[in-house]
C-alpha cells in the first residue's frame, strides 16, 4: 500500500468529509436545542453552492456570492425555525420530522423553480489548479473547504466552550426546563441554532461547489450523510459527530478506492447499522441529556 | 361604379379562394418528446434543436404538400416515467402521424416497451443497442448503436499501438452495457482492459476511481460519463494528472460541460467516438451541403448532437413524404427506408431491423475549440 | 412588613386540567415562608407558574410592587426572583463552574470582575463546590448537587429565592446544611418561599406557613401555630419519629438564636 495512493484516498475523503461535518453539526445542534431532527439540513448545503454559482454566473463578484449565500443559508435557517420548528414544538416527535421532511421539499422545489434543472458549476475560488501533499494531487479548492470547516468548527467550538450564549445554548439542550429557569430564552437560542446550521450548510455548498458543482437535488446525498454521521457521532455532541462525518468521508474513499467503487455506500451504510446495532438505536431516544463539547 | 363593385366583389372572391387552403389546410403534427430539463438537457436541448433546425428549413421549402410542419414538443424532464406520461398524451393526439424522441436511453427503453400497444412509429435518437435488438413494431432507433461506437473506438485504439485501456461507466445498466462492449471488443481486439471502474451518478468524489486508473498505467483511457458529474470527473481526471490520451461518451460535450471546466479550450485534445455528422464541416458533396443547410438554419456551425437531431428529423420527413400521412403509412415507409443519405451517413431499416445508423455513420472525434475533428 | 410578593386569586394549569384555584399568597420582605403540601397538591406548579414557565390563567402575581404575572421568566428573574428547581435540574454535563455561570445569565450585571467575584463569594459558603469546579455536575454527590443548584441560584442574585423541596434524599446533616444556608442568606437580606415536604424542618426555619391541598391554600398561619395545629399535624407531621423531633428541636434552635442574633431591622 503505497502513502501517495493511500493519502490520495484518504484526503479526498477527508474533503467531502467537511460538508459532511458541516452538516453533521447542524443535525445534532438543532436536534439537541430544538428536540428536532432537521432533517432539511442538507438542502442549505444545496442552496449555498447554487446561488454562489448562480450569482457568479450572473457576473457577481465572488465575495459578494459568498457572502449573500452565506447570509441566505442563516436566513433561511432562522425562517424555518419561527415558521415551522417553533409552532410545532410541543407536537409528537413522528410530526416535527414531517414538518421538516417537507421543508426540505419545498427548498428543494423553490430551487427547481428558481433555478432549474440544469447543474451549476463554478471554477475554484483561485482557479483549477492542483497541489500536492503527501504525493497526493488535490485542488486548491479543497483548501477553502479545509479552511472553512476548520474555521467554522473551531468558532462554533469556541462559542459552545467559552462564551455565555454557548454555555446557553448548550443549557437548553441539556435541560430546557432548568435553563428557562435561569432566565435563558430557549425561542431565542432554537432560532439562533437553526440560523447558524443554516449558514454552515451554506457555507459548506459554497466551498464544495467548485468541486462538485450543485443542481436543486443535490442536497440529499449531503443530508443523508451528515445525518449519518451525526448517528454514528452519537447525535448529542457536535465534537463527535464532526469527528465521525469526517470519518465517514475517509471511509467512504478508502472503501471506494481500496475495494470498489461500488462499496462505497456498502460500506456506509455498514459501519451506520452495526453502530447502531451495538448502540440500540440510542438516537431514536429522542432528545439526550448531553451536548457537550469540550472535555473529550 | 358597377365596374367598381365588380372588381372588389371579384377580389374577395379571389382572396378567399387564395386564402381558403392556406387556412383550411391544418398543420402537418409531428410529436416530440425531449429531456429539456434535467440532467440530460444540456445534450437533448442540442439535439432539439437540430430537430426544430430541420423542420423549420422544410417549412420554409414549403412544409408537406404545402402544410405547415409543427413539431408538438413536450418536456419529460429527464425522468422515465414523465417521458411515459408525456408520450401517452401524444399518442392520444389523433393528429400526431409520427412522435420523435430525444432523450436519454433509459428514457427511450420505457417509451420503446409500451410503443407497440400506441401503434403510432416512434423514432429514437439515442445509442443503446437495447433500442433496437430486438426490435419493437413501432420502435426506431436513428443513431448508430453504442455497439457501433465502441467497435469503431477499439479498432481506434488499437490502430494506434495503444494495448492497455482503462474505462471509467456509470453503474447504470446503460454504463454498465456500455463496458460489457468494450470488454468483449477489447478482448476480441486482444486490447487489454487494466481497469474498469463505476461511479453513480449522485457520487461528487472520483478520486478513488480515477487513482486506481492512474495507477494501472493504461495507454488510453475512456470514460463513458453520461450527463451529471461530467464537469466533476473532467476537473478531478486533470487535477488528478492522469495524462494519458482520453476518449469521452459524447454526451459530455454542451455548453454546461465547457462551462463548468473553465472554456472549451481546457478539453481540447479529448477524443470521443461521435457520429460523422457532427464532424461533416470538412466533408464535400452532398453531405457538406446538409451540414452548411444545417449550421445556416441554427445560426452556428452544427455540433454532433445537432446533426443527430437533424438526421432523426430527415429520416422522419423522408417517410412522411414517401407515405400517406397515417400512421401505418408513415411506419411502412420508415421500413422501407434503404441508404437515405443524411449528414451523419446512410440509414436504412427493414422490415424487422430497426438500428437505423451503422458504424459507417460513427468516427473518432479529437475536440479542438469545441469541434470536434476527425481524428487520425 | 413591606410585601415582596402578592400572588392573588391565582389559577393557573396544563392543557385542559387547572392545577391552582384561587391561589393567593403573600412574602414579606426578609421572612421565610413555607410551602406545605401532599403530593401532587400544585406546589411545583405554584413555583413555576410564579417564575413565569406556566401561564396565569387568572388572578394577579405582583413582586416589588409590580405585575409580574404575564412577563417572561427571563424578565422576571432580572428583577430578582430566583428558583431552585425540585430535583435540582442541574446541567449534569456541565462542570460545575459552568452551572454556577449559568446561572447568572438572566441577571443585569455580568462584567467578568462581578462573576469572579460572586463565584468566589458561593465556594466560600460551599467549598465543596470549590474543589470539584472542574467536575461535571452529574458527577457530585446529591448533598453536593443541592448545594450546586442552591450556589447557581444564589448567582443570580435574587431578592427573593424560592426553593422547592430542597430536602429531597438528603442525609438529616446535609438537610441542617441546607437550612443554615438558608438562614445565613435570609440575614443577608434575603427573602425565601420554601416549599417542602420535610414539614418539621421547614416550620423550623420558617417565620410562616401555607398548606396548599388539591390547589388550594387551605391553612395559613404562623410557623409555630402551624406546627400545632391538628390537622397539619396529621397530615404532615404525623407518624414521624423521635429522631426527626430530636433534629426538628435542633434546627429551630439554631434558627431562633440565628433570628434574634441578625434579623434585619
Ligand atoms: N408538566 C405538566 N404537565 C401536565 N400536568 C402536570 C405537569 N406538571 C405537573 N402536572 C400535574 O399537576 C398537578 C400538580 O403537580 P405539582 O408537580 O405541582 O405537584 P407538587 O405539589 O409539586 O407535588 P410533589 O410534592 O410530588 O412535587 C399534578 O396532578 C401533576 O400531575
Ligand atoms: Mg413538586
Amino acid at each position: 500500500m503505497d502513502l501517495a495512493t493511500f493519502a490520495q484516498f484518504a484526503l479526498s475523503g477527508l474533503t467531502t468529509g467537511c460538508v459532511y461535518a458541516l452538516v453533521a453539526i447542524g443535525f445534532v445542534l438543532c436536534a439537541n436545542v430544538s428536540g428536532i431532527v432537521n432533517f432539511a439540513q442538507g438542502e442549505y448545503v444545496m442552496v449555498g453552492g447554487i446561488v454562489t454559482a448562480g450569482l457568479a454566473s450572473l457576473a457577481v463578484p465572488l465575495p459578494v456570492a459568498i457572502l449573500v449565500a452565506v447570509f441566505l443559508g442563516g436566513v433561511f435557517g432562522f425562517l424555518q425555525e419561527r415558521v415551522t420548528v417553533a409552532p410545532v414544538r410541543r407536537a409528537p416527535m413522528f410530526l416535527q420530522a414531517t414538518v421538516a421532511l417537507g421543508v426540505a421539499v419545498v427548498i428543494q422545489s423553490a430551487a427547481l423553480i428558481v433555478w432549474g434543472k440544469d447543474p451549476y458549476g463554478l471554477s475554484g475560488f483561485v482557479g483549477d489548479d492542483v497541489f500536492v501533499l503527501l504525493g497526493a494531487y488535490l485542488p486548491l479548492q479543497a483548501l477553502f473547504v479545509w479552511g472553512a470547516t476548520a474555521a467554522f468548527v473551531g468558532a462554533a467550538f469556541y462559542l459552545l466552550k467559552f462564551t455565555e450564549l454557548g454555555r446557553a445554548i448548550r443549557a437548553v439542550a441539556i435541560n430546557p426546563g432548568a435553563a428557562t429557569m435561569m432566565g435563558i430564552k430557549t425561542g431565542r437560542m432554537s432560532m439562533l441554532v437553526f440560523a447558524a446550521s443554516g449558514a454552515a450548510g451554506a457555507l459548506a455548498g459554497v466551498v464544495i461547489v467548485p468541486i462538485t458543482s450543485a443542481s436543486w437535488d443535490s442536497g440529499l446525498e449531503f443530508g443523508v450523510k451528515g445525518f449519518t454521521g451525526a448517528i454514528i457521532g452519537g447525535f448529542h455532541s457536535p465534537f463527535w459527530a464532526t469527528a465521525a462525518a469526517l470519518g465517514l468521508g475517509v471511509l467512504e474513499s478508502l472503501a471506494a478506492g481500496y475495494v470498489s467503487s461500488e462499496a462505497k455506500d456498502i460500506v456506509t451504510y455498514g459501519v451506520l447499522l452495526a453502530y447502531l446495532m451495538i448502540r440500540g438505536g440510542a438516537f431514536l431516544r429522542g432528545r439526550r441529556v448531553v451536548a457537550s463539547t469540550g472535555g473529550h | 361604379m358597377s365596374g367598381l363593385i365588380l372588381r372588389m366583389a371579384a377580389g374577395v372572391v379571389l382572396l378567399t379562394i387564395g386564402l381558403a387552403p392556406a387556412a383550411r389546410a391544418e398543420d402537418l403534427v409531428i410529436g416530440g418528446i425531449g429531456s429539456m430539463t434535467g440532467v440530460a438537457a444540456s445534450f437533448d436541448r442540442a439535439v432539439v434543436e437540430g430537430i426544430q433546425a430541420y423542420i423549420k428549413v422544410w417549412n420554409m421549402q414549403g412544409g408537406f404538400k404545402g402544410r405547415h410542419v409543427n413539431l408538438q414538443l413536450l418536456d419529460d424532464e429527464s425522468n422515465a416515467a414523465t417521458a411515459v406520461t408525456v408520450y401517452r398524451k401524444l399518442v392520444e393526439d389523433k393528429s400526431v402521424g409520427i412522435i420523435i424522441a430525444a432523450s436519454p436511453s433509459q428514457t427511450l427503453l420505457a417509451i420503446k416497451a409500451i410503443a407497440d400497444d400506441y401503434r403510432v412509429p416512434t423514432i429514437g435518437s439515442a445509442t443503446v443497442v437495447q433500442l433496437a435488438v430486438p426490435p419493437a413494431k413501432y420502435f426506431f432507433r436513428s443513431l448508430p448503436g453504442t455497439d457501433a461506437y465502441m467497435l469503431t473506438l477499439i479498432n481506434w485504439v488499437k490502430a494506434h499501438g495503444w494495448m492497455k485501456l482503462a474505462i471509467l461507466n456509470p453503474s447504470s445498466a446503460a454504463g454498465q452495457s456500455e463496458a460489457g462492449l468494450l470488454k468483449k471488443d477489447a478482448a476480441a481486439a486482444g486490447v487489454q482492459i487494466v481497469a474498469a471502474e463505476r461511479y453513480n451518478d449522485t457520487d461528487t468524489n472520483f478520486t478513488a476511481q480515477l487513482v486506481n486508473i492512474r495507477n494501472a498505467r493504461p495507454d488510453f483511457f475512456y470514460c463513458g460519463i453520461i450527463g451529471g458529474p461530467s464537469v466533476t470527473i473532467f476537473k478531478q481526471v486533470k487535477q488528478l494528472h492522469l495524462t494519458m490520451p482520453i476518449a469521452l461518451h459524447s454526451s459530455a460535450f454542451n455548453p454546461n460541460f465547457y462551462r463548468g471546466i473553465g472554456g472549451v479550450k481546457e478539453a481540447d485534445g479529448v477524443y470521443s467516438p461521435v457520429e460523422r455528422g457532427g464532424m461533416a464541416g470538412s466533408a464535400s458533396g452532398l453531405v457538406a451541403k446538409l451540414y452548411k443547410e444545417a449550421s445556416d438554419a441554427m445560426g452556428h456551425p452544427a455540433t454532433n448532437l445537432n446533426t443527430a437531431g437533424w438526421d432523426t428529423a430527415m429520416i422522419v420527413a423522408h417517410a412522411i413524404e414517401t407515405s400517406n400521412d397515417t400512421r401505418q403509412g408513415i411506419l411502412v415507409a420508415l421500413e422501407n427506408t434503404q441508404d437515405l443519405p443524411v449528414i451523419g451517413g446512410l440509414v436504412s431499416y427493414g422490415p424487422s431491423d430497426r438500428r437505423g445508423k451503422d458504424e459507417r455513420s460513427v468516427g473518432i472525434g479529437r475536440l479542438t475549440d469545441g469541434h470536434f475533428v476527425e481524428a487520425k | 412588613m413591606t410585601s415582596m410578593l402578592d400572588v392573588a386569586a391565582v389559577s393557573s394549569g396544563y392543557g385542559r386540567t387547572e392545577v391552582l384555584h384561587g391561589v393567593s399568597l403573600e412574602i414579606g420582605a426578609h421572612e421565610i415562608v413555607t410551602m406545605l403540601g401532599a403530593n401532587g397538591a400544585g406546589k411545583s406548579t405554584l413555583l413555576a407558574t410564579i417564575m413565569g414557565v406556566v401561564p396565569v390563567r387568572s388572578g394577579t402575581i405582583g413582586f416589588l410592587g409590580e405585575p409580574i404575572e404575564t412577563a417572561d421568566t427571563a424578565a422576571i428573574v432580572r428583577r430578582g426572583l430566583c428558583a431552585v428547581p425540585e430535583r435540582r435540574q442541574l446541567f449534569g454535563d456541565m462542570t460545575v463552574e459552568e452551572n454556577l455561570l449559568l446561572g447568572a445569565y438572566g441577571r443585569a450585571d455580568r462584567s467578568p470582575a462581578a462573576l469572579r467575584d460572586d463565584l468566589d463569594t458561593q465556594y466560600q459558603l460551599f467549598p465543596r463546590l470549590r474543589e470539584r469546579r472542574r467536575q461535571s455536575a452529574q458527577s457530585l454527590s446529591g448533598g453536593e448537587q443541592q448545594m450546586a443548584a442552591i450556589a447557581r441560584a444564589f448567582m443570580a442574585r435574587p431578592k427573593l429565592l424560592l426553593l422547592d423541596e430542597p430536602s429531597l434524599g438528603l442525609a438529616p446533616l446535609m438537610v441542617e446544611q441546607i437550612v443554615q444556608c438558608i438562614v445565613d442568606f435570609r440575614a443577608r437580606g434575603g427573602t425565601v418561599l420554601l416549599v417542602e415536604q420535610n414539614a418539621r424542618a421547614a416550620l423550623g426555619v420558617a417565620d410562616r406557613g401555607y398548606v396548599l391541598a388539591t390547589g388550594r391554600i387551605t391553612i395559613a398561619g404562623r410557623a409555630g401555630d402551624l406546627l400545632a395545629n391538628p390537622a397539619v399535624q396529621d397530615a404532615y407531621l404525623g407518624g414521624q419519629g423521635s429522631g426527626a423531633r430530636a433534629m426538628e428541636e435542633r434546627i429551630r434552635a439554631r434558627a431562633s438564636s440565628y433570628n434574634r442574633a441578625s434579623q434585619p431591622q
